[in-house]
Order: C-alpha cells, then structure tokens, then sequence
C-alpha cells in the first residue's frame, strides 16, 4: 500500500466486499420480482435471464407493459376483490397492532409493578403459549371463533391476535426497569392507577410500543393459515390468500403472479422506509433490554 | 384517584395492609383483559389439544374415545403413513441447525464487518438493506424464491456461472439435499438482516474504553476479536441462538409452500408440517395433538435454556 | 390522546367481544364449491333464478381452491359448523358417509332411472344413496398437432410413442428442460398413474389386499423414473402444470377432461377455433396386458347431516335444480352430468372430439374411492417422486409403498 491509498487497508476493502456480495445476495431476489412483475413469463425464465423487460415480448397487440398489473389486480377469476383484499389486510393488521400494544403494556405493567396472588403462574403460562405452534391449536382455535359465529367477520380474523405473549413479555422486560419511584410519587401526589397507567407508563413506553406495534402489524399483513381457515367469502380474504390464489394448482403465470406479489409489498416497503428507526430499533429493542 | 385517597381513610394501623391490599388489586386488575383474550383463544385450544391427544379423535365423525398413551406410542414406533414422526424430528433438527449455526456465524461477522465502517451513514444503509427481505410477507418470499429455484432460474444459472459448468441442473426444488438447502437459502434470507441488527446492539453496548485498553496493549484486530469482543458478547450470543432456534423449530410456511409447488414432502416434513397434515389434511386429530405435544416439549426444554441463558447476564425478576 | 382513551377502546373491545352473536330469519344455503372456471358464472345465475322460484331461501356461494376445499369441508364439519350444500370428488367421500356427516338423499328429489348404471356407486352406502353427481370426468390425450407435423412425426397411440417423440422434441440446456412436450398431471396419481399400472396387469386393490402385482408397479415406476430428471430429464412434479400451458401453445400434449375445451375458448380462442389441436384416446403400454383408460371421478353434492332439516330440504332443492341444467353445465362449462341424456345424448359428441372421451369412458374404471383415498394418493404420490427425483430404486419404492398402506388400515 503506499501513502495514496491513505488509511484504506487491506482489511477494510475485505470488509466492503464481504457487505457487498451479502447485500446482493438480500436484494437481488427483492429486485428479481420488482423487475419480472413486467415480464411476460417466458421471459421470466430465459437463460439468461435478462434484467431489462424486452421489447420483444410486447409485439403481440394483448400484451402491454402493465398487462401483469392488470391480471394481478383483475384476478384469476376476473371478481377483482385485489383492493377489498388489501383493506382487509390493513385494517386487520392495524387493528390487532393497537390491541397488542394496548392490552400488552396493560397486562405487562400489571405483571411488572404489583404484587398479589398467583402473578408468577399468570407470568408463566402466558409464557407457555409462546411454546405451541399455531398449526396445533387452529382447530379447536377454529371451534372457539366458529362458536361465536364470527366466521368471514372481522372480529374472526382479529379477536384471536389481540394479544400477544411475546408482547407481555417484552412490556414486562421493559418496565421491570422502570424507576418505581415516579409511579409512588404520583400515587402521593393523587393520581388513580389507570391514570398512572395512561399517563405516566404508556407514554413512556414509546420505543417498545412502537417496535410491538410494528411487529404484530407485520404478523398480521404475514398471516396465512388462519384468514384460510376464517375468511371463505371473497371479500373477506387477505393479501396473502389472495397471491396464494394466483399460485394455486400453478395455473397462472408467473408475471401476473410477481406483480401481484409486488403490489402486496409496496404498502410494507414503504412502511418499512419511513419507519426504518423503529423496524431496526424493533429487533434492537428485544437485545438493549437486557444490556 | 379513589387509591390513595381512600387509603387515607382507613384506620391508620390497616393503612400499609390496605395499600398492599388496593395494589394487589389493580395489579391483577391489569393482567385481567389479556387474560380473558389467552383464556378463550390459547389455554382453552391448548388445554383442548392436550386432552385431544389421548383420544382417538378424527376430523370426520363425532364418536371418539379415550386411549390413554396410545397416540404417542403410535407416533414414536409406527410410521404414520409414511411419514413417521421421527424423519420429521430429522428434518426439523436438520433446518434448525442448518439454518441457525451459519445464521449467528455470517450475522456475526457481518456485524463485526458493519462495526468496522468509519460512517453510521454506511452502516445504517446495510442494515436497511439487509433487513429488506424481513419485511415482505412469507408467500412473497416462497413465490419469488420458487422461480428463482425452477430449473431454468436465476439460481441454475447463477451456479452455474460460479462453478464454471454449463446447462447443469442442480435440483433446487427436486433433490432431497437440495431441498433441504434450498429451505435453508430461503430461511437465511428472510432473517440474517434481524439477527445482524441484534448483534450490532450487542456489539454497540460494549464500552469502547475496552477497545481503546487494548488497542494501547498493542493487540492485532484479530487478537481483539478473539479475546475482547467475543467473551463480551457471549449472553447476547447465547440468547440469539436460542431465539434463532425457538424460531426455527416453529417453521411452517416456507416448507409448505415448497411442497405446495411440487417438491417432495419427506426430506422437508418438518414436525409443524406433519401435524398439520396429520390434523388438517388427514384428519387424525389425535395423533396431531398428540405431535403437537412432543414438539411443545422440545420447545420448552430450548425455552428453559433460553430463561438460564438470560438470567446469566440480567436478574430476572420473578 | 386523551388519557382514557386507551382504556375506553378497551371496553368497547369487550362489549363487541360480548354482543358477538346475531340473528338469522331466513334459510340460508351455504353452498361451498371449488374453483371451476366459468361453472362459477353459470351458478350465480342459477342461483338468481333459484332464489327467485323460491323465496325465503337464500344462498351463498363460495368458491375454495379445488385442494382446499376438502380439508375445508372436513375442518368445519368437526367444528359443527359445516356448509349445508358442498360438492366433493368420490375419493373423499367414505369416511364423510362412513362417519355419519352427510344427509341421506330424500325420496322423490331426483330419479336415479334418469342416470347411467353406476352413477350413484360412490355415493351408495346399504340402501342410502348420499349424493347427487355433478360431473362426470376422464381424461383424454389432448395434442397440439402443429407441433409434431412440423416436426414431421406421428401422433402417438402408445406411452412408448410419446416418450420417444418427447426424446426428440424436448429442448435442454445441458441438464436443465427449457421445454417439454408432454408430462403428467401430478400430483393426481390414482386417476392416472393406477391405470398406468393396470395397462400393465397390477392394481391397487384386490380382494382386500393392496398393490397388487409388483412387476406392473415396478415397470410402472420404472418408466416414471426414465421420463423424469434423473432419466432421460422429459418432465418433472415440480414444473408448471402441463394442462395450463397447453392453452397458451407452450406444451405439445397434455392429460385434461372435456372441460378443457371451454377452458381454451376462454383464454385462447384462436388456437381452439383453428384446427392445430386434437384429443387422442389415453395413451397405453405397447405391452398392456388389459385395454384400460384414465380413471373416471365423479364429484357429487352432497348435504351435511348436522343441519336443520328446512335447510337440508333446501339444499337437495339447489342441488337438483342445479342437475335439471344439466344441458347448460356441458354447453357452457364442458361438465357432463352422467345423465342418460347426456351420456347417450348429440350434445356430447357435438363437442370437438367429444365421442374420444365416450368412447374412453367405456373402457375406464371408476377411481379408487375406498377407505382413505386421499391418503393412498398421497403415499403413490410420494412412491413415483422418490423414484422421479430421489433415485430410490422401483423396487424399494413399491416395498416402502405396500409397508405404508398397510400401515393406514392398522
């Protein structure tokens, strides 16, 4: 090395390069479907694979650049409930997003800052649940919702992921560390328990409220197996059932399918840019806790 | 408000008594939302699921009757037609560990890597871009993923191009080994952004007057590694791992939708897919509760591991 | 944000929680179906007219994808709660009948003297009969004709023929398929793998004991194994479905129902007006030892049990009324109801080739629907893959097969 090359060393550009080919290996697939969403399919698998949508394949007077959009927005069977699909997706996500926050930081508090009877069993088997995987409970979970007649409801969709026991966990973990002294001093000072709860915890609780908030949000807008089991009519499905559908029995092609796979994520990328902080900050959060 | 001023009232030797008493109460007051939600949709269904598996039960048909351990001798000797619990054991211990030992290794060395920066700007960009892939919902993963492994793929052509050969078909979605690998590949994918951020937090809590210590002592950056920043990120890598693993003992969806596609089912009939056909498809509710069981245990052997590993290096208050 | 809000969405959350249960007034059909082209259009505007004809009945239709459907049915059946009209295909329906799910056809719905012999088999448990038919299907050869004349071949009779023609046609690049000319239609194995076997003189069932003749099954799997990536490289399960390409004239040949033709008419309608396309009988064996075509699968409506008794009237009352337009579920759709009007009838042979699958249904064999039909597909399924992609031997493969099913009736 000699002066000109300054302080990069031998090391360093090892470094970049090693960042370098991971960060192709993350985006490329994410490209991958970006790009083929205006492909007609046969381009999609050409060797090689060109990354530019050619001309070629848009001589036919069907076919435009946005064709894909069209089929993926249209649907397999032409009943275009692509955009009712997409609310349900946000209003579901969104609302079981609030709910965990809420009724976690309640019940995380509760568990963090009292003492009375029974509150380590309490602790425990809500830690348990976190221990069964969902494809063992979905059918007597399916008995329960189906019972309270709340098949193709929003209530069926959303009841079952209102709380969460990873978030009880986490708003415990996080309030463990809260200086009790403040809450004794507004109890001397007057003020009732829900309104300590409201106006002195939860609004100190913002970093892990928005981490909880975003990741129960992502769960939700992820959901497979139980908006398959609950939402049967058409306008009561979600996103993911929804591109599920264009897999099905592989009947459609695959540009139809990466464009409708595409659209399903913009709302999360975007999401995901503007509240990068809390994204990262999401899976810090878990980690700082316990520095 | 009615707390503390109430607890004046009260005759003055019961004051401490009532105060403990009040709180006790709004303590339990607080956890009772959540745990009407967990009663109705978690105990109840596991609660359900365990007495499920000692029963006979099938999806189809309302008769069914006790048969006591029958179910879990069943599942541990039988083959379940043809896809016996234990290969399931095998598959999930295989992804488990295929996917977790190169998930903390490459995550830690890229955070390591992303430590070396000398801009946060730069390392804030890998980091976003490395967690991209977190963000897009499952079935978008499987989808893209599923063309990239179709033989003439992105994937062929890209290893192709890498091991010098030519129109060679690696069997992505085909080959039992592959298979396996190519879950993993997807797996990987999907979380090594989440994993990396945590060991950057880790790797961000150590105190660099430590570094500056050793940097005076003259050690190589090597030496520094080794000796310093591993020792001193050991809790955070214990509790990584066993995060990793509970999560990877739960998967699901990136194995079904492979399957969905046309693969084999065997090499990748992870224990949550073979309950799910056993319950779901094959209607065999017992014996799926009774799957469902085993992998309760396993989860919370690795659970109780978890908890020790925490406690270690944070006083759990219990 | 206020103070109390938290706490006030809170109990609205539970009174909502509490006050989740409504009223219903009228019957209501829930009548669930699986994705089927255009039959969809054709229901509803059955329905319209059903619901007019018969006021206080209303239905809901829902459409399932085809593989869903029956662990849907099933699922919602153990939750109480199953649909009050559903169509399933024959193999699922003996541990539905057998189980005491499905409601007994009432006298004087339908006349069973108006259908084929052997219509009602799948369906009829002692004296009960449990379903009305909905479609009567078989597969036949459909061949993209331009495709071999220009290459100057033949059509092909036998499974031989079109191995060799695909030798000759498919393109590779090295080891990878850029395009194929024919492959099978996974993962469906008991309608067409069995009879693959039977051509060869096995079988699945036989005086209650499986897989019979393990020279038929061995040579059976054994031309799997040549067609697939570890052979010769033709085909494989894990590729896109051939049906569906065959539409869009990126596959010579194909295994599809008379349903296929309305199919293409939709998505292509200028390869199915032009005469580049024909449908040949199922392929044999050049050595088979019995005449046997693709197995023939009936789907059925069927009424579940644990309704009121007003809606199971009415949904026998959707499902005939459905069976009396028969005429229209074969001019629109290409389903043909096993009608003996249908069958026998000019509609039939008027569709392009429809006298191939007549004449093929003459000599098919109803598909196995005895206990644990699905799962015995599965298992076959899983025996031709690890043949096809894992390179395990026929022979250990039909050993592992018989150990399996054996295992499913201990």
């Amino acid at each position: 090395m000699n002066k000109f090359v300054g302080k990069i060393s031998f090391v360093e550009i090892l470094v970049w390069i090693f960042l370098i080919l991971v960060f192709f290996f993350t985006i490329t697939p994410i490209a991958f479907m970006a790009v083929s969403s205006f492909m007609d399919a046969r381009q999609i698998l050409d060797m090689p694979f060109r990354w530019i949508p050619s001309r070629e394949y848009f001589s036919s007077a069907d076919r435009t650049f946005f064709t894909n959009f069209q089929k993926a927005i249209l649907g397999n069977n032409e009943n275009a409930t692509f955009f009712r699909n997409m609310f349900n997706s946000f209003f579901v996500a969104i609302v079981d997003s609030i709910t965990t926050v809420l009724l976690a930081s309640l019940c995380g508090y509760g568990l963090a800052k009292f003492r009375f009877k029974g509150r380590n069993f309490v602790f425990m088997s809500i830690m348990a649940t976190m221990m069964i995987p969902f494809e063992a409970i979905m059918i007597p979970l399916y008995m329960v919702v189906s019972g309270m007649k709340l098949m193709n409801t929003y209530r069926g969709l959303i009841f079952p992921f209102m709380v969460s026991a990873f978030g009880v966990f986490q708003m415990r973990q996080y309030l463990l560390t809260f200086p009790t002294e403040y809450l004794d001093a507004a109890r001397v000072d007057g003020l009732s328990e829900p309104r300590i709860y409201s106006s002195i915890v939860l609004p100190n609780c913002k970093p892990v409220i928005a981490t909880l908030g975003i990741l129960s949000f992502r769960n939700q807008w992820d959901n497979l197996l139980w908006p398959l089991l609950v939402a049967q009519r058409e306008y009561m499905k979600t996103l993911p059932q929804y591109i599920t559908q264009f897999s099905e029995e592989k009947m459609t092609d695959e540009g139809a399918m990466m464009a409708c796979a595409f659209l399903a994520s913009i709302p999360m990328i975007i999401l995901f840019f503007s509240l990068s902080k809390y994204f990262l900050g999401g899976a810090a959060v878990y980690e700082s806790r316990k520095g | 408000m009615s707390g503390a001023l109430s607890g004046k009232k009260k005759v003055r030797k019961n004051k401490i008594y009532s105060i403990e008493r009040k709180q006790a109460r709004w303590g339990f007051a607080f956890t009772v939302p959540c745990l009407v939600f967990f009663a109705i949709f978690s105990f109840y269904p596991i609660i359900y699921a365990f007495i499920t598996s000692f029963t006979n039960r099938q999806a189809i048909g309302r008769n069914y009757e006790f048969t006591g351990l029958e179910n879990y001798v069943y599942i541990f000797t039988k083959n379940n037609g043809g896809f016996p619990l234990s290969n399931s054991i095998r598959a999930t211990l295989v992804f488990t560990i295929g996917t977790f030992v190169p998930m903390i290794v490459v995550s830690l060395i890229l955070a390591t890597f992303m430590m070396q920066l000398r801009r946060d700007r730069y390392r804030g960009f890998f980091q976003l871009m490395y967690y991209m892939p977190a963000v897009l919902s499952s079935v978008v993963a499987a989808a893209i993923w599923m063309i990239i492994f179709d033989p003439r793929g992105l994937m062929n052509q890209v290893s192709n191009f890498v091991m010098h050969t030519s129109g060679v078909d690696y069997n992505w979605l085909v080959d039992p080994i592959m298979i396996q690998v190519s879950t993993i590949i997807i797996y990987f994918w999907k979380y090594i952004g989440y994993f990396v951020i945590l060991f950057i937090t880790g790797l961000a809590s150590i105190p660099p007057t430590i570094y500056e210590a050793a940097t005076v002592d003259g050690s190589s950056r090597w030496h520094t590694f080794w000796r310093i920043t591993l020792p001193l990120l050991k809790p955070t890598t214990a509790m990584v791992s066993i995060m990793a693993m509970l999560q990877c003992l739960k998967t699901f969806s990136t194995q079904f939708m492979l399957y969905q596609g046309g693969s084999p089912r065997a090499p990748i009939d992870v224990i949550t897919m073979n309950i799910y056909f056993t319950g779901i498809r094959n209607g065999r509710l017992g014996r799926a509760s009774a799957m469902s069981i085993v992998l309760f245990v396993i989860m919370l052997v690795f659970t109780y591991l978890q908890l020790v590993a925490n406690r270690s290096s944070e006083d759990v208050e219990y | 944000m206020n103070r109390y809000t938290p706490l006030l969405i809170l109990l609205v959350l539970f009174s909502f929680l509490l006050s989740s249960c409504t009223e219903e007034e009228e019957i209501v059909i829930q009548y669930w179906t699986h994705e089927d082209g255009k039959r969809g259009a054709l229901e509803e505007r059955l329905i319209a007219e059903f619901e007019i004809e018969n006021p206080g009945i209303k239905v809901e239709r829902t459409e399932f994808q085809s593989s869903e459907l029956i662990y849907k049915v099933s699922s919602s059946m153990e939750a109480g709660l199953g649909p009050v009209l559903f169509n399933l295909s024959s193999e699922v329906i003996p541990e539905l009948a057998m189980s005491g799910s499905l409601d007994k056809l009432p006298d004087g719905i339908i006349s069973a003297d108006d259908y084929i012999p052997g219509a009602f088999d799948a369906v009829t448990y002692g004296d009960n009969i449990y379903g009305i038919p909905l479609e009567y299907t078989n597969w036949c050869l459909y061949v993209n004709t331009s495709m071999l004349e220009e290459a100057g071949l033949e059509l092909p009779e036998t499974w031989e023929d079109i191995r060799d023609i695909s030798l000759l046609l498919t393109e590779h690049d090295g080891g990878i398929i850029t395009k194929r000319v024919f492959d099978f239609r996974y993962p469906y194995y008991l309608s067409f793998f069995i009879p693959m076997v039977m051509q060869l003189g096995g079988g699945l069932v036989s005086d209650g004991s499986f897989i019979v003749n393990d020279d038929a099954w061995i040579e059976a799997l054994s031309f799997m194994k040549e067609w697939g990536p570890l052979g010769d490289n033709l085909g494989s399960p894990t590729l896109l479905n051939a049906r569906s390409l065959f539409n869009d004239e990126k596959i010579a040949m194909c295994l599809s129902g008379l349903y296929q033709e309305e199919r293409m008419k939709d998505m292509n309608p200028e390869f199915y007006e032009s005469p580049r396309w024909k449908v040949l009988p199922f392929p044999s064996f050049e050595v088979a030892l019995s005449d046997v075509s693709a197995s023939s699968y009936l789907h059925f409506f069927m009424v579940n049990e644990a309704r009121s008794e007003e809606e199971k009237m009415a949904g026998w009352k959707l499902a005939s009324y459905f069976a009396s337009h028969a005429d229209e579920y074969l001019e629109e759709v290409g389903l043909v109801m096993p009608l003996k009007t249908i069958i026998n009838g000019d509609a039939v042979i008027n569709k392009p080739y429809g006298s191939v699958f007549i004449d093929d249904l003459k000599r098919s064999t109803p598909v196995y629907s005895g206990p644990y039909a699905m799962e015995i597909q599965d298992l076959i399924g899983e025996a031709v893959e690890s043949v096809m992609l894992q390179g395990i031997s026929p022979e250990k493969a039909v050993a592992q097969l018989r150990a399996s099913v054996s295992y499913l009736f201990i």
